[in-house]
C-alpha cells in the first residue's frame, strides 16, 4: 500500500515539475516575442499609427500575423493614454491606464488584470514624433495557464506506465527481502507480550543471519543474569522473612513478658517499649520510640533514674533498684531496674539498657494491709493482757485484802480470758478461711434442733446479765446442708453481740423463717442500736466505734467479719437492719437454690 | 486539799483498775474514755495531774497534749502520757512539750502511784 501510494506521489511530483518547467518555457518564449515586437515599434513613427489611411492598418497586420490565440489586444495611445488606434480580440476590453511621466516608465513589461479574471502580459513602448515622443504603443498578450494538451497526456501516461509496473515489483523483492526481520520483530514482540526470556528461532542468512545469533546469545546470557538475580532475590526474601519471624517472636515474646520494658540505647534513645510499659505511664509507645527520657518522661525521678542509668552503664555497674509512685496514678507504685546489655562479642561494648518496670502497688497494698492486721491483733492482744497484768499487780498489793476488789478482779480476769480466747479462735478460723485453708465439711443437719442447741448454750451463759432469750422457730423446718461447727461460731457471734449491746432487761430473739427460695435466721436485740456511720464498717476487720456507749462494751473487732465470711461460705448473706437506740437485727439469709441447702433435701 | 487527777483511757477495766487504785491513796479522781471529753474537763478545771492514753476515740493522746499546750501555754500541771516501750514516735512529739512523763504500758499502778507521790512531794515541797 505504501508502496502504491510512494509511486503515485513520485508520479505526480514529476508531472509537476514538467508543467511547471513547460510554463516557464512558454512565459519565457511569450516575452521575447513580445520584447521583438515593441523593438520594432518603436521604431516606426507615431504619424504612421494615427494617419487616416494606416491607422487601422499597422495594428492589423500585426494582429492577423500573430493570430494564433494569444495576442489580446494592440492599441496606440497619445500622451494623455487616450486610445488614438486600437485592436482586440473578440470580447476584450483594453484596460485604460494613465503613462507613466518619466522616462524609465515608457518602456517595460507589467502585469495587468482583465476584468478581474483573466492575467495579461502587456509590453508597452514610446512612440516619437520627429524626435519628440507624441505617444505609447501597448501590446497585451493573455499570459500562459496551466493547461494539459493531448500530447501532454500522452506523455506522461507513457511515463507513468513502467512505474507503475516496476513498484509492485520492487515492493515484493524488499518485502521478500525484509520478511525475516518482520518475523524477527514479531517474535520479539510476542517475548514482551510472553515475558518469557526464550531464543528467536529464525532461519536467515548474511547480516541478519548474524543479528539474530547475536540476539539470540545476548537473550542467553540475560537469561542467565534473570536466574541469578531470581535467585538472590528468593534468598534475600527467605532471610528478610526469617528475620521478620524472628523479629516477630522477640516482639511478642518481650509483649507477653509480664513486666513492663524500655531498652534504651547505647545514645539514651528510647529502642524499645512494651505495651505494658505504655500503659504503665500512660502513654502511647510511638510517642516513646525514638526519643529520649526527657523528651518524654514527666516524672522528674524516673527521668534522672533513667539518665543516670546511660551515664553509669558499664560492665561492673549493676543499677540500683527505683521506687517511684506515678503522679498521674498516685496508687501505683513500681519498682524501677536497669540492666546494661553488653555486646556479645565485646563485652565491654554497651549496646544500652534493659529497664524493667515492676509494678509493685499491689504489693505494697498487701505489705500494708498486713501491717495494719498485724498492728491490730497486737493491740487487740495487748489490751485484754494490760489489763490481766493491771489486776494481778493489784491483787498483789493492798487492793488483795479487799474481799470486794477480789471477786472484781476475778470476775474481769475471768471475762479478759475469756476475751482473749474468743479474739484468738476467731483470729485463727478467720485467717483459716481467708487463706482458703477451712475445709468447709457440710453435713445434713436439723436445723430446729441445730438452732436450738445454739441458743440454749448461750442464753445458759448469758443468764446473769439480766435479760430475756426468746426463741421462735417453725415447727417444721427443712434439713439443711451446713457446716455445723461454723455456722454455730457464727450465730454465736452474732447472740454474743446482742447480748454485749443490749440494755439491762432488754430481750434477746433468736428466729428461723422459711419461704419457698430461702431459710432466714435472724438475731434481733433491743439494745442501744447501730449508727448509719458505724453500719458501713462493722463487718470489717478491727473496726471500732468512735461512739463510748460501744467502746465501753468491749470487743475484739473480729466478730462480725467472722461471721460474715462463714454466711458467705455457705454461699449465703449477713446483713443488718437497726436504728440507734433501737437495737438491731442481723439476719442470714441461706439461699435455697444454692444446692447447699439442695443437697440436704 | 484533794489532789485531783483526770484519767483518760478508753479501756473500761485499765479505767476500773486506775480509779480504785488511785481513790485508795485519797486523790480525787476523774475518769473519761475520750479525748474530747478530757479536754473539756481541762479547761472546766484544770486537775493536779493528767493521765493519758494516746489511743482514744474522737481525739487521741496526742492531740488532747498538743491542745492543751495551746490553750494553757503557762500549764502547771504533769501530764502522764501511757504508752509501750515499742512506741518510740511518741517521744519525738512530746520532746517539744514541757512537764511530761511517759508511764509504760502494762501501767504498773505501784509505779504509777510512787511517781505521783514523788511528783507532788517536790512541786509541793518546792512550793513551801
Amino acid at each position: 500500500m505504501i508502496i502504491v501510494l510512494a509511486s503515485l506521489a513520485v508520479i505526480g511530483f514529476i508531472l509537476v515539475e514538467l508543467i511547471h518547467a513547460q510554463l516557464n518555457a512558454r512565459v519565457t518564449e511569450l516575452r521575447s516575442r513580445g520584447v521583438n515586437l515593441m523593438r520594432l515599434l518603436a521604431e516606426t513613427p507615431y504619424a504612421q499609427f494615427v494617419s487616416d489611411e494606416s491607422r487601422r492598418g499597422i495594428l492589423h497586420v500585426i494582429y492577423e500575423s500573430a493570430n494564433d490565440g494569444q495576442l489580446a489586444y494592440a492599441a496606440v495611445t497619445d500622451l494623455a493614454g487616450k486610445p488614438q488606434s486600437q485592436v482586440a480580440a473578440p470580447g476584450v476590453n483594453i484596460p485604460g491606464i494613465q503613462p507613466g511621466a518619466t522616462p524609465s516608465d515608457w518602456l517595460g513589461e507589467r502585469t495587468l488584470s482583465l476584468d478581474g479574471a483573466r492575467e495579461i502580459m502587456e509590453f508597452h513602448a514610446p512612440l516619437f514624433a520627429e524626435g519628440d515622443i507624441a505617444g505609447h504603443v501597448r501590446v497585451g498578450y493573455f499570459k500562459p495557464m496551466l493547461g494539459l494538451d493531448r500530447q501532454q497526456i500522452s506523455f506522461f501516461a507513457t511515463l507513468s506506465l513502467p512505474i507503475f509496473l516496476l513498484a509492485p515489483l520492487f515492493y515484493f523483492l524488499l518485502r521478500r527481502e525484509v520478511r525475516p526481520l518482520r518475523e524477527a520483530s514479531g517474535e520479539i514482540q510476542s517475548l514482551i507480550e510472553s515475558r518469557a526470556l526464550s531464543t528467536v528461532d529464525i532461519r536467515a542468512s548474511g547480516e541478519l543471519g548474524d543479528f539474530i545469533e547475536r540476539f539470540n546469545s545476548l537473550i542467553e546470557f540475560m537469561r542467565g543474569r534473570i536466574d541469578n538475580l531470581e535467585g538472590e532475590q528468593s534468598r534475600l526474601l527467605t532471610s528478610s522473612k526469617l528475620l521478620t519471624y524472628q523479629r516477630m517472636r522477640v516482639e511478642t515474646v518481650l509483649q507477653a513478658f509480664p513486666e513492663a520494658i524500655l531498652v534504651l540505647d547505647d545514645t539514651g534513645t528510647t529502642n524499645y517499649a512494651n505495651a505494658r510499659l505504655a500503659n504503665l505511664l500512660g502513654c502511647k509507645i510511638e510517642d516513646i520510640v525514638g526519643r529520649k527520657p526527657r523528651e518524654w518522661c514527666d516524672d522528674p525521678s524516673l527521668r534522672e533514674y533513667l539518665s543516670q542509668l546511660r551515664a553509669k552503664a558499664s560492665p561492673a555497674y549493676a543499677a540500683g533498684d527505683l521506687q517511684i509512685t506515678l503522679s498521674h496514678a498516685a496508687s501505683k507504685t513500681l519498682r524501677v531496674k536497669g540492666y546494661p546489655l553488653f555486646s556479645p562479642k565485646e563485652s565491654a561494648e554497651i549496646l544500652g539498657t534493659l529497664v524493667v518496670f515492676h509494678d509493685v502497688s499491689e504489693e505494697m497494698l498487701a505489705k500494708r494491709g498486713r501491717g495494719e492486721f498485724v498492728a491490730h491483733v497486737a493491740h487487740e492482744l495487748k489490751t485484754p493482757l494490760n489489763v490481766l497484768a493491771m489486776y494481778a499487780e493489784a491483787l498483789q498489793g493492798e487492793d488483795g485484802s479487799s474481799e470486794a476488789f477480789r471477786v472484781e478482779a476475778v470476775n474481769v480476769i475471768g471475762d479478759e480470758v475469756a476475751r482473749l480466747s474468743g479474739l484468738i479462735n476467731n483470729l485463727l478460723s478467720i485467717t483459716k478461711i481467708e487463706m482458703g485453708h477451712l475445709k468447709v465439711e457440710t453435713r445434713r443437719v436439723k436445723l430446729r434442733e441445730f438452732l436450738q442447741d445454739t441458743f440454749d448454750n448461750v442464753s445458759r451463759s448469758g443468764r446473769d446479765a439480766n435479760l430475756s432469750f426468746k426463741l421462735e422457730l417453725p415447727d417444721d423446718i427443712s434439713p439443711v446442708s451446713v457446716d455445723k461447727d461454723l455456722l454455730r461460731i457464727a450465730i454465736n457471734n452474732l447472740l454474743t453481740n446482742a447480748i454485749k449491746y443490749s440494755n439491762p432487761g432488754g430481750t434477746v430473739l433468736l428466729r428461723a423463717v422459711e419461704t419457698d427460695d430461702a431459710i432466714t435466721v435472724s438475731v434481733k436485740d433491743d439494745g442501744i442500736g447501730i449508727s448509719a456511720q458505724d453500719q458501713e464498717h462493722i463487718f470489717s476487720k478491727f473496726y471500732r466505734s468512735e461512739d463510748d456507749e460501744v467502746r465501753n462494751r468491749t470487743g475484739h473487732g473480729l466478730g462480725l467479719a467472722l461471721a460474715r465470711d462463714i454466711v458467705h461460705l455457705h454461699h449465703g448473706d449477713l446483713r443488718v437492719v437497726s436504728e440507734p437506740g433501737a437495737g438491731a437485727e442481723f439476719i442470714i439469709e441461706l439461699d435455697k437454690d444454692s444446692g447447699l441447702l439442695q443437697k440436704a433435701i | 486539799m484533794n489532789r485531783r487527777i483526770l484519767v483518760a483511757d478508753d479501756e473500761p477495766y485499765v479505767l476500773r483498775v486506775l480509779i480504785h487504785s488511785l481513790e485508795r491513796q485519797g486523790y480525787e479522781v476523774q475518769a473519761v474514755a475520750n479525748g474530747v471529753d478530757a479536754f473539756e474537763r481541762v479547761m472546766q478545771r484544770a486537775p493536779d495531774v493528767l493521765i493519758t492514753d494516746i489511743s482514744m476515740p474522737k481525739m487521741d493522746g496526742r492531740m488532747l497534749c498538743q491542745r492543751v499546750q495551746e490553750a494553757i501555754p503557762d500549764r502547771q500541771f504533769l501530764i502522764f502520757i501511757l504508752t509501750s516501750r515499742t512506741e518510740i514516735e511518741h517521744r519525738e512529739w512530746s520532746a517539744a512539750l514541757p512537764n511530761v512523763q511517759f508511764l509504760e504500758k502494762p501501767v504498773s499502778t505501784r509505779k504509777l502511784l510512787s511517781r505521783l507521790k514523788e511528783y507532788f512531794a517536790v512541786r509541793d515541797g518546792a512550793v513551801v
